[in-house]
């Protein structure tokens, strides 16, 4: 119970955060290499056990949301889709035996800063590149694109590393 | 299902609330120097008709467009397909395929209409097309954006014949031909021009006019004669 109320938190703060906060920043030119995506963490922090079915449900309501506000409709919604499914790809990765208990959310805090830094840099990077693969919808300018992709996962880490030290209440 | 539904508009409405007031002195400025320049046309106009004469049923005469204004609530400036969103809409007498113009220049074209909002498709868009002029030599062009090479201040002109006396600064602005909007409205600056020998045009970078960051206030064109116009086109 406890767990959708907070997800449900989640939800509307990432989305507030994301649509009226990051996407009306504004510096000048250089406005290209500050589009960072911080919707993903809502899908990428969900619990180790959490069910493929519910995450697909938790990416198509967050996408949907998403792409009515921006006036893309289906674009956000299919590459979060795909992030959703590619999830456990990136969890293999950060978690060899030593697992961690079941039961935890994945954060900053519990995941410790290596494997934060491992596990969602690799999926923010991953979304970054190919939701701006998909909206340009050609390979012009690949070189730009990769480097727009890493510029703005940096920024998106670190400004989710700052909301979760304002939110999460430490033990 | 675009965002210029009720809730995602109002939500877009109440972020305006909050901070049109930082930007409440410069939408100022703007709109008492284009208060100035109306004065000055008003005053100084050369044709003036005296009531020996009477007006006929010349096209000259008619009032052909109404300005509604409108406030933009939303407006992006990042993506690919990026879209404005205005605060005035079916009920107000604003339809799709009509032009939006700021206080400088052009802004885009009206695209979906809701009961009191619209969105709005700007120049800074991807499928994006209009035919500019260059004013000193009456010369004709094509406007386009190109997302990766562009950013939101800048556009090309391209198609321009490479014999134009083109010099930099100079004034690209709209035709009117397209009944979307009116003539001699600005669309941007020339800020580059590079040749192209192979296809014998000029492709010029232009520095547009209004900025899409800071884009507050606009008024929405409505041309009474745009259906006589697409008739034409039609055919």
């Amino acid at each position: 119970m406890n767990n959708q109320f907070q997800n449900v938190f989640w939800f509307i703060g990432i989305l507030i955060f994301q649509l009226f906060i990051i996407d009306a920043i504004d510096i000048g030119v250089y406005s290209i290499y500050f589009t960072p995506i911080i919707f993903s963490f809502f899908i990428l922090k969900q619990r180790l056990e959490t069910s493929i079915f519910k995450l697909l449900l938790f990416a198509f309501l967050m996408g949907m949301t998403i792409d009515i506000f921006r006036n893309t409709l289906g674009l956000n919604t299919s590459v979060l889709l795909l992030l959703a499914i590619l999830r456990s790809k990136f969890l293999v990765i950060i978690s060899s035996k030593d697992e961690f208990e079941s039961g935890l959310e994945l954060n900053l805090f519990t995941l410790g800063l290596g494997r934060y830094i491992i596990y969602f840099g690799l999926s923010i990077l991953f979304h970054h590149f190919l939701f701006f693969l998909v909206e340009q919808f050609s390979f012009v300018n690949i070189l730009t694109l990769m480097f727009r992709s890493l510029v703005n996962t940096v920024f998106a880490l670190l400004l989710l590393a700052l909301f979760q030290y304002a939110i999460i209440p430490k033990k | 299902m675009n965002s210029s539904n009720a809730v995602s508009a109002s939500l877009f409405n109440l972020k305006y609330g909050v901070i049109s007031y930082f930007k409440l002195r410069e939408v100022n400025q703007d709109l008492l120097e284009e208060n100035a320049l109306l004065k000055d046309q008003l005053l100084n106009q050369e044709l003036k008709v005296g009531k020996r004469y009477v007006k006929l049923k010349d096209s000259l005469y008619y009032k052909n467009y109404k300005f509604i204004e409108a406030k933009i609530i939303n407006s992006q400036f990042k993506f690919v397909e990026n879209n404005l969103l205005i605060n005035k809409g079916k009920l107000n007498g604003v339809s799709s395929k009509m032009g939006l113009i700021g206080t400088k220049g052009v802004y885009g074209i009206i695209d979906n209409v809701s009961d009191h909002y619209a969105s709005v498709r700007p120049l800074i868009h991807e499928k994006f097309g209009l035919t500019v002029v260059h004013q000193k030599t009456n010369t004709w062009g094509d406007f386009k954006w190109i997302p990766g090479k562009n950013n939101f201040r800048t556009a090309y002109v391209e198609n321009v014949p490479i014999y134009t006396e083109i010099n930099l600064m100079d004034i690209f602005s709209t035709t009117g031909s397209d009944g979307i909007f009116p003539e001699n409205i600005k669309v941007g600056r020339a800020i580059k021009i590079k040749e192209n020998k192979e296809q014998q045009t000029l492709k010029i970078t232009i520095e547009l006019e209004e900025d899409f960051s800071s884009a507050r206030v606009g008024f929405v064109v409505k041309n009474f004669m745009s259906e006589e116009i697409n008739e034409h086109y039609r055919k």
